[in-house]
């Protein structure tokens, strides 16, 4: 899947089963991240596809 | 998961699932319930709301412009402009659209104007010579520039963005590096309320979470332009912020324990620092502070 990385502006292609194993792959803790899929949000427990692009929203605030 | 109206969850917090609508009902619920609790906002008041633009400032002013329109109360908004480039431009594009949108009356004040050079103009001797980080200065200055430009407008209420992860990243750091004392001014209410130079400064957002605000302005449309201060990697609060949020994923509810715990212990605190104080006017700009010259006023004589 893609997964689009809000804070860096990056995107990453992985593979994750849910939401959680997505967050934990890229280091990032939930209490920091927002996952969106066609504008939809995603909790952590929701399962992925492999087709899905997925949006992580940053929840820090930048300063 | 489900939210217990049937619906899809969007948000799982303490108090369980919620969907959309009971999402953004509960922050708008928690807010009005603190505004009331803690008497942030009056009848006869005049409300600035410092913003900046970025995702808790546009929070903080929807709900309370909301607030204040409903209750027949007076509110403009404040931005200050660091001279920060590549960070304040685009989160001030924001918000001048934002208060387009809502018909909120808006000032920008900048370091510029009040202190004749940018934050980018100052950093580098600020941290070479006197070996102050940039939030250091950009802190001091942005305080005194709200407090000034809000009383000149007449404002009885300066209303921030500060939500419970601030406050809760505030405490910490104060007892980690041992200044005990400065958590006697933390809480909803903040300000030398019996000092009628400085304009008492609220925290509608208290116990909301960042994590909510961002999700609140994601499920509203609110535009944010995600940007990152440059200098914000260089303060101990990232690091104590990065810390608290690993903890927070593991232990779900450590934040909300730590700003009870300092709920808690504040009237203690209060009586235990309060007055011993004692305040003196500055020279320069007749502020109240502590010596004969305020914080402001120093770093400008050094920075100039
Ligand atoms: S991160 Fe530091 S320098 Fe940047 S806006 Fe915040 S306080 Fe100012
Ligand atoms: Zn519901
Ligand atoms: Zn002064």
């Amino acid at each position: 899947m893609k997964v689009y990385l809000e804070r860096t502006g990056k995107e990453v292609e992985l593979r994750a089963t849910d939401g959680r194993d997505l967050l934990k792959q890229l280091k990032i803790p939930e209490a920091e991240a927002i996952l969106v899929r066609n504008n939809e949000v995603v909790l952590p427990d929701e399962a992925l596809r492999e087709t899905d692009d997925i949006h992580i929203l940053s929840v820090v605030s930048g300063g | 998961m489900e939210c217990a109206c049937g619906k899809k969850a969007v948000y799982k917090g303490q108090g369980g699932a919620l969907c959309q609508t009971h999402f953004l009902d509960s922050v708008e619920k928690k807010v009005e319930r603190t505004i009331h609790e803690y008497g942030l906002i009056k009848k006869g008041d005049t409300v600035c709301v410092a913003a900046s633009g970025g995702k808790d400032s546009l929070v903080v002013l929807f709900l309370v412009n909301n607030y204040c329109s409903s209750h027949d109360i007076p509110l403009f908004a404040l931005a200050v402009d660091e001279g920060i480039e590549g960070y304040r431009e685009h989160t001030l594009t924001d918000l001048k659209t934002f208060c387009e949108k809502g018909k909120i009356a808006l000032h920008v004040v900048s370091f510029k104007e009040s202190y004749g050079k940018t934050l980018d103009e100052i950093h580098e001797k600020a941290l070479k010579q006197f070996n102050k980080k940039p939030c250091t200065v950009c802190g001091v200055f942005r305080r005194t520039s709200l407090n000034r430009k809000a009383k000149e407008l007449g404002a009885t209420k300066l209303i921030t963005g500060h939500n419970l992860d601030d406050e809760s990243q505030s405490f910490l750091m104060n007892v980690l590096l041992g200044n005990m004392s400065h958590n006697a001014s933390l809480g909803p209410v903040t300000g030398l309320s019996d000092n009628e130079s400085f304009v008492p400064r609220v925290k509608p957002l208290y116990f909301v979470t960042e994590k909510e605000t961002r999700l609140y302005c994601f499920l509203k449309g609110f535009k944010i332009d995600f940007a990152e201060c440059p200098n914000v990697h260089l303060s101990f609060r990232s690091r104590v912020r990065d810390w608290l949020n690993q903890m927070e994923s593991e232990f779900p509810g450590v934040k909300n324990s730590v700003v009870n715990a300092f709920l808690s212990i504040l009237p203690d605190l209060k009586s235990k620092y309060k007055g011993k104080k004692e305040f003196k006017t500055c020279e320069r700009c007749g502020d109240p502070c502590s010596g004969d010259v305020c914080n402001a006023c120093k770093l400008e004589e050094q920075l100039s």
